[in-house]
């Protein structure tokens, strides 16, 4: 049995010719050598020289040695074959290509699902330590070779801006003597903070089982979002995208600040892409008995609903996303990971339909619970 | 009747942190170069940078309060773990010394011990003022006396050493400036030989520190 099997029109199946159920393959076609329907790409109902209708349907499937009655145009070939074989009504040629390809259709979906659940299956299982994401880690190895070099050039960046702002200007903390600091001596810091940050994110791609051995210290998670908040605010201004933070928050929660640092971040910097200009981005900080929720609201390009499931599996981008912007697709996954494997807790995403003076852009929200304790501080 | 000798302070003395900061001696270790060394100098710090570890004997000898030193490409010609082996070296020898790690954040595992091993971590890619206040905060605990005392209580190794009685008996030995006393308690309670001489060295280290801050 094959997927084919109850197809009534003679077809070839992946190479192979068959018998349809209602109808078999015609003298002129089993006596034909050269097979140019064989050959045929996928598209609309064809004839051939020997006046017999063909279509492909799919890269697998051809449908030939039929005739159509109404075919819309004769050919001396086609006007022989049509007295020699009981031809087909188009309609219903129509009605069982129509059918066939809802059922494909299902039946991808269904194989989609179980796909789905099955992918879902592994990724809760000890995430980290499959085969698959040491797959991954090799080539993420591979990409970022560099990477040490990088971070020893930040490292020079970095103490030299600091020396200059901390040798040219006065002031009482390094803040006061950054604002003084002109426009470019700001912007090199900045750079460097977001390339410090940048490479801090990759540095979990990199090492994922650093979750398993992370360091618990008690911080602030206003805070913590507040420092990316300022890292990527003149990207925001550049943009003209104005950030607005509600809510109280004061807690201070035991997790390992650097970990926690990705979610913010991806979910920042998927903001920053995404917004169009002149939006205005929504950050809620809030403590709550079990501690302290973060909330992000952005325009940003459609989910459709059969990709929401999958926006968190590593590389994956949706059509609509990556249509508006260049991107790897890890942000959301590490930072999923973090939130499930090291913080206990689950980063939800939703997305509304707004109406059409949006431009086609969509209300989309992320939002995590950051524990009291992280699941990986427990103990 | 007056008495002809100056009777020994039995207590602390406190030091402001400016004198801290004057009589103190840091050492950064790194290949690369250090851009914070002049800032440090112009705040009043002693610092000296080492590209490498070429005087491992005075480090040995706790010349210096407070050692940075990064994880790689330092001591290579010491030690194959490199800057990790220099530092499991050092707390083995002389366990009063300071030694923070130096580096840039890194996930192995191998990094993972050289900062457990440490006093303190310092990310190459912080600010100056980090790096100030760290070494700032350091500084005092290298010239209090519970960061010795907290030190030999933790390398006691026998069950039998009762940590209370030997905690005073160290601060004794330490403000009196004899350490007979603290050496009898430890070999009355069985302690390892090796482990006591590290604790009469920590001792000794703090007693240097106390004639230091009474100059």
């Amino acid at each position: 049995m094959n997927d084919t099997a109850f197809f009534p029109f003679p077809h070839v199946f992946r190479g192979e010719r068959k018998d349809g159920t209602l109808r078999s393959w015609p003298s002129t076609c089993l006596s034909c050598r050269d097979r140019p329907c064989e050959q045929a790409p996928v598209g609309p109902v064809q004839l051939c020289s020997y006046g017999v209708n063909f279509q492909r349907l799919t890269t697998d499937l051809l449908v030939a040695g039929i005739v159509l009655r109404d075919w819309t145009y004769s050919t001396p070939a086609y006007r022989k074959r049509l007295r020699e074989n009981s031809p087909v009504a188009r309609s219903d040629f129509e009605a069982v290509v129509s059918a066939f390809r809802r059922i494909t259709a299902e039946r991808q979906a269904v194989l989609d699902d179980r796909r789905a659940s099955l992918e879902e299956a592994v990724l809760d299982e000890e995430l980290f330590k499959t085969d698959y994401l040491k797959n991954l880690r090799a080539e993420v190895e591979k990409g970022l070779s560099f990477f040490h070099d990088y971070d020893r050039i930040n490292v020079q960046i970095i103490q030299n801006i600091n020396t200059l702002i901390e040798t040219r200007y006065q002031g009482n903390s390094s803040e006061e003597k950054r604002d003084r600091a002109t426009r470019p001596e700001k912007a090199i810091y900045e750079a460097a903070r977001f390339l410090q940050e940048k490479l801090e994110f990759a540095r979990f791609l990199l090492r994922p089982e650093r979750l398993a051995t992370a360091e618990c210290v008690r911080f602030s998670v206003h805070g913590m979002i507040l420092k990316y908040i300022r890292i990527y605010q003149s990207w925001f201004d550049a943009k003209r995208v104005t950030i607005r933070v509600t809510g109280q928050s004061y807690r201070e929660i035991i997790a390992d600040p650097r970990a926690s640092s990705v979610i913010p971040h991806a979910l920042i910097d998927n903001a920053l892409k995404y917004a169009p200009s002149a939006s205005e981005v929504e950050i809620y900080i809030q403590d709550v008995d079990e501690g302290v929720e973060f909330e992000i609201e952005s325009l940003g390009p459609r989910i459709e609903p059969k990709e929401m499931p999958k926006i968190f599996r590593p590389f994956f981008r949706g059509g609509a996303a990556e249509r508006i912007e260049e991107g790897a697709g890890y942000g959301l996954y590490l930072s999923q990971l973090v939130a499930r494997e090291h913080l206990g807790t689950k980063i939800k995403a939703e997305q509304k339909t707004e109406p059409s003076h949006t431009g086609g852009f969509h209300l989309t929200t992320f939002s995590i619970l950051y524990p009291n304790r992280a699941k990986g501080c427990a103990g | 009747m007056f008495w002809p000798f100056r009777r020994r302070s039995k207590a602390w003395p406190s030091l402001p942190a400016e004198e801290i900061k004057k009589r103190s001696r840091i050492l950064v270790i790194d290949d690369a170069e250090f851009f914070y060394l002049d800032l440090f100098l112009r705040d009043g710090y002693t610092v000296e940078r080492w590209p490498d570890v070429t005087d491992l004997p005075k480090l040995e000898q706790n010349y210096f309060d407070i050692i940075l030193l990064d994880i790689v490409g330092v001591g290579r010609d010491k030690t194959k773990d490199q800057g990790l082996g220099i530092l499991r070296h050092l707390k083995r020898v002389t366990p009063a010394q300071i030694v923070v790690a130096y580096s840039r954040a890194d996930f192995s595992l191998k990094v993972k011990e050289f900062f457990d091993l440490a006093d303190a971590t310092l990310d190459k890619r912080a600010d100056y003022v980090d790096f100030k206040r760290v070494i700032d905060q350091l500084l005092v605990s290298r010239f209090s006396l519970g960061f010795y005392l907290g030190r030999i209580t933790g390398l006691v190794q026998s069950p039998t050493v009762d940590s209370a009685k030997l905690r005073a008996a160290a601060e004794r030995a330490i403000l009196t400036r004899d350490i007979s006393r603290l050496r009898r308690l430890l070999s009355e309670s069985g302690e390892e030989k090796e482990t006591t001489g590290l604790i009469l060295q920590v001792a000794q280290t703090a007693i240097g520190i106390l004639q230091l801050i009474a100059l």
